[in-house]
């Protein structure tokens, strides 16, 4: 298992480096996490692995026995909720994923993430060559632009479906009008709920 | 002449003055194609090997890193990053036609401002005391012909809580392994060596030498005696290879 973990490891660290290559804003940022090292500990599944950043570099490490810098811990659906949220800091306690050590380093490595932006055209072009790889990347982008018509026009007939014939949804808007005035209305009842009880409070002083 | 004054070379027991020099040979005779038949023998798994080892060593910017029968500087690369340029690795190796190898390969490869390189005889290393923050030989210490007065040499050169790391051929864990590693071993290995670099005797010596080297244990009580404390073992490939670490107190 040892030798399947280092392969695999191995295996992502070379792909990630490559395609940091590719955009050299995020490596120029990586670098300047100078020979940092993170735990990140998956536990369902279990799995851990420690991610050094050393110079331009990211080396995946299979077995660390030295101290770490920050460490994060939680599950696999925790890792993949953290990844997708914009907000970090909410997503980290929403998912109840345990952090210790450098927690700025954690958030600096995150917002790194997020920008990264990989020149796609460029690896595919050191690949198949500068025409077919301009080809590709084209149809890729008219592709990815397809889809996501097609996605976008799915989720509105569908939300159509589910408000206007099955009747079993409301309108987002009007959803948010109820939402709104049911909040208004609490917070009214709570400030009369308030006033009672001061009134009465007045009174029994007096009597 | 004694037996005290023989030694093991693979199977064969020669005169301790001789072994360094039938070592040196073998060296010679092979390493010009050393790497690629490392990668053709291990069918490419030495690399994971080598990998581990430098997850294990842990070695961090700025650290000062021994590579023992460094031979063609795999290893050393890796530490050249690793250390960046206020660090230093030093490739030792008592072969000089492995160090050429290994010097030309790295400087190729643009590893020179934070790399030297010497030949060296483990058992007396030509360095300070408590100078390095970690020490490698990888495959190296089977082929030196007094074992434990090298440990104790890296045991000198080694600052306190720095760390020695042994990367070896050891005992398989297996008793169907062992004897498909040893049908490897003697029948195929020596064939391949034969087409490769047109040396079967050297890759016989490989096998012979192997078997004739401490098992995990043994070398950890070898490690102990000489010096260092925490003495672990990892065993690779079902026990195929193992990487003992110590620490010097």
């Amino acid at each position: 298992m040892q030798m399947l973990k280092l392969a695999s490891l191995a295996s992502f660290e070379r792909v990630i480096n490559e395609l940091l290559a590719y955009d050299p804003y995020t490596q120029n940022q990586v670098e300047a996490i100078q020979d940092v090292v993170i735990k990140i500990e998956v536990t369902n599944p279990g799995f851990i692995c420690w991610v050094h950043f050393n110079q331009q570099q990211i080396r995946l490490i299979s077995e660390w026995q030295d101290q770490v810098d920050a460490s994060i811990k939680g599950s696999l659906s925790s890792f993949i909720a953290l990844m997708k949220e914009e907000d970090k800091t909410q997503a980290l306690m929403k998912t109840r994923m345990e952090v210790s050590g450098n927690t700025q380093l954690l958030t600096q490595i995150q917002n790194i993430a997020a920008q990264l932006n990989i020149d796609w055209e460029a690896a595919i072009s050191d690949v198949v060559g500068d025409v077919p790889g301009h080809l590709l990347a084209n149809m890729v982008t008219q592709g990815k632009g397809f889809f996501n018509e097609i996605k976008r026009s799915l989720d509105h007939s569908w939300s159509n479906y589910w408000q206007h014939e099955s009747d079993s949804l409301i309108a987002s808007e009007q959803y948010k009008d109820t939402a709104s005035a049911i909040s208004q209305i609490r917070f009214e009842t709570d400030r009369l709920d308030a006033r009672i009880n001061r009134i009465l409070n007045s009174r029994g002083k007096q009597s | 002449m004694t037996e005290q004054e023989t030694i093991d070379f693979g199977y064969q027991q020669v005169p301790v003055s001789q072994k360094e020099d039938k070592v040196a040979e073998v060296f010679h005779s092979v390493a010009h194609k050393y790497d690629l038949m490392n990668d053709i023998m291990s069918m490419g798994i030495h690399r994971l090997w080598k990998r581990f080892t430098i997850e294990l060593s842990g070695v961090r910017k700025g650290q000062r890193v021994l590579d023992i029968a460094g031979g063609t500087g795999d290893l050393t690369s890796i530490f050249s990053n690793l250390v960046g340029s206020n660090g230093q690795v030093v490739l030792a190796d008592i072969n000089a036609s492995m160090l050429a190898i290994g010097r030309d390969r790295l400087i190729d490869r643009g590893h020179a401002d934070n790399i030297d390189f010497v030949q060296a005889n483990a058992e007396a290393l030509p360095f300070p005391d408590n100078y390095f923050d970690c020490i490698t030989i990888a495959f190296g210490l089977r082929n030196v012909t007094h074992k434990q007065n090298a440990l104790e040499s890296m045991l000198r050169v080694l600052k306190p809580g720095g760390r020695l790391l042994v990367l070896e051929f050891s005992k398989p864990q297996y008793n169907w392994l062992s004897k498909v590693y040893d049908e490897y071993s003697f029948r195929a290995l020596p064939v391949i060596g034969k087409v490769v670099t047109n040396d079967a005797e050297s890759y016989r010596y490989l096998a012979e030498s192997i078997r004739m080297h401490p098992n995990q244990e043994l070398l950890a009580d070898m490690m102990s005696d000489a010096g260092f404390s925490q003495v672990k073992y990892h065993n690779m490939t079902g026990g195929i290879v193992a990487l003992h670490r110590g620490i010097k107190p």
